[in-house]
């Protein structure tokens, strides 16, 4: 029973994670309409740069919102350099500049900081006896921080969409672009902030989780994968769903992964595509998307 | 001083001119009508206007060029566009729709504007938490048009509202935007391929053949004209 419970708990750490780096996707489809495939990349520099804030002085808390405010910027200059030019309704080559950056983040990484992994402290107490005990399993203090973090991003999200008339303008210029300018909406600016939120998240995604993964190059790329399902699963416009359904997605994989023995810990990965197929299948528009619905 | 004055003005997509040299005027408080035939370049005088395509020449709205303004800066000045094909954000409800239209507007009486729609057109009040997706052709341009005035524009444009319409909400439709002219003192710009019915509520009309504008008419003097009416009436 013990086991169990902290196979679910593992699981669930796992998919905070996944969740909170699909809120960034989400983010960004929300604002734009865009998928962004250098989201993981995006986050993993962040990390890097919150490292290099850290290892000139800052305390981690501030080099972690350094981080997150360079990663905002960064955000727009991306929109506006990147893919601005590229022009409306281009979204396959929107989508190969998201691979050709993320390619260029991955490798600039490597030659900024190397290939070793670096290690960054986190932001609460993290030695061996800094966990709450829950049922015989460890809640660590890291992992409670990022559940918290996660879930006060998410409800501000979740507001900022729902009631806000920016958020709204969001929508609609993701929805329907050419609307958006009728309506009076600065669709080239929204874009630009739809880019540069997705990478204030990531970032903060970046710096909360590098304490525990350790920080590397590659420390991302299964994130971004399981992410990328998850926004999916949980429909990419939502991201109350998205969170939902990365949390759902860690747990499962892990039980999967440890009860089923020929399944084991190499074709965990597997499993979440399985999952996110054998979803998609039913309900195409994931588990809490909204279905494009259009009468004629 | 005309409300919305053009003149000599020219638009096209990059690949040549569809309007050449265009000269016509809204007065404030009226209802004008451009009449033409599919490919006339009724869309693409629309989306000029509003400066979502390029365009030369001269548009001044109420005596200010708006000829180098962005389409967003347009519909700040008092300018707002009901698209062809109404344009609303289908997975959007119809409430977020109208509260999208009052984007440029500063200050209160949002919810009195809504309620306003919702009592002009009580089918969208009906349908306020629906997704826009779900309305049928007709209540998709009555909320187009509803969000178009959210931003209580000056002047109001209307790209072929009739268009997939059935005659019966044509005729529903044509009589709400009259009386949005009536109530408000709305200047409306309409064109529309369905000449007799636009014409019953227009005070001018222009004629608008192959990018090239004729001269204004009054609208009753066209329903009359036989040369009109045997190309655009269908009698």
């Amino acid at each position: 029973m013990d086991l169990l419970i902290a196979r679910i708990v593992d699981g669930f750490n796992n998919g905070v994670v996944y969740g909170f780096l699909a809120l960034a996707l989400v983010c960004v489809y929300r604002g734009t309409g865009h998928l962004n495939l250098a989201q993981g990349e995006m986050a993993m520099f962040s990390a890097f740069i919150a490292y290099a804030l850290h290892a000139v002085g800052f305390p981690v808390v501030l080099a972690i919102l350094g981080a997150v405010a360079i990663g905002f910027i960064a955000g727009g200059v991306v929109e506006r350099v990147l893919i601005r030019p590229l022009g409306h309704g281009a979204d396959y080559s929107i989508l190969l500049v998201t691979i050709g950056l993320f390619l260029v983040l991955n490798a600039g990484a490597g030659v900024i900081w190397g290939g070793d992994p670096l290690t960054f402290p986190a932001a609460v107490p993290s030695a061996p006896d800094d966990y709450i005990s829950f049922f015989g399993t460890r809640l660590r203090y890291q992992q409670l921080l990022i559940l918290a973090v996660l879930l006060v991003v998410m409800t501000a999200l979740y507001l900022l969409f729902k009631y806000t008339r920016l958020g709204l303008a969001m929508r609609v210029t993701a929805g329907n672009p050419d609307s958006a300018r009728l309506l009076g909406m600065r669709v080239n600016q929204i874009n630009s902030l739809g880019w540069a939120l997705a990478a204030a998240v990531g970032a903060l995604v970046g710096g909360l989780i590098s304490p525990s993964t350790t920080l590397t190059t590659g420390m991302m790329f299964n994130f971004l994968i399981y992410a990328a399902a998850a926004a999916t699963l949980g429909g990419f416009d939502s991201p109350g769903g998205a969170v939902l359904a990365g949390i759902v997605l860690g747990v499962l994989e892990n039980l999967i992964g440890s009860y089923i023995s020929w399944v084991g810990s190499d074709l965990k990965q597997a499993v979440a595509l399985v999952i996110l197929l054998g979803v998609l299948m039913v309900r195409p528009t994931g588990l809490f998307g909204t279905k494009k619905v259009e009468r004629v | 001083m005309s409300l919305l004055r053009i003149s000599a003005m020219q638009a096209g997509y990059g690949a040549g001119d569809v309007l050449h040299g265009v000269d016509l005027t809204v007065e404030e408080g009226e209802i004008v009508v451009v009449l033409g035939a599919n490919g006339a370049g009724k869309t693409t005088l629309m989306r000029a206007v509003s400066g979502m395509i390029a365009r030369r020449g001269t548009i001044e709205l109420d005596g200010r060029s708006i000829i180098k303004a962005s389409a967003d800066a347009i519909v700040r000045d008092g300018l707002a566009q009901v698209p062809q094909g109404r344009g609303t954000v289908v997975d959007l409800t119809v409430e977020e729709n109208l509260r999208a239209g009052a984007h440029v507007r500063k200050g209160k009486g949002l919810a009195e504007d809504l309620e306003r729609w919702y009592t002009t057109y009580p089918r969208l009040a009906e349908r306020r938490k629906q997704k826009a997706g779900l309305l049928s052709g007709g209540e998709q341009q009555m909320l187009a048009i509803s969000r178009a005035m959210m931003s209580r524009p000056r002047l109001l444009l209307c790209d072929e509202p009739s268009l997939g319409l059935s005659p019966l909400l044509t005729e529903e439709l044509f009589a709400s935007l009259r009386q949005i002219n009536a109530e408000l003192g709305m200047s409306i710009l309409v064109v529309e391929q369905n000449a007799m019915i636009a014409l019953e509520i227009a005070a001018r009309g222009y004629l608008l053949e192959v990018g090239v504008m004729g001269a204004a008419r009054p609208a009753a003097e066209f329903a009359s004209d036989d040369s009109i009416r045997a190309a655009y009436l269908g009698a």
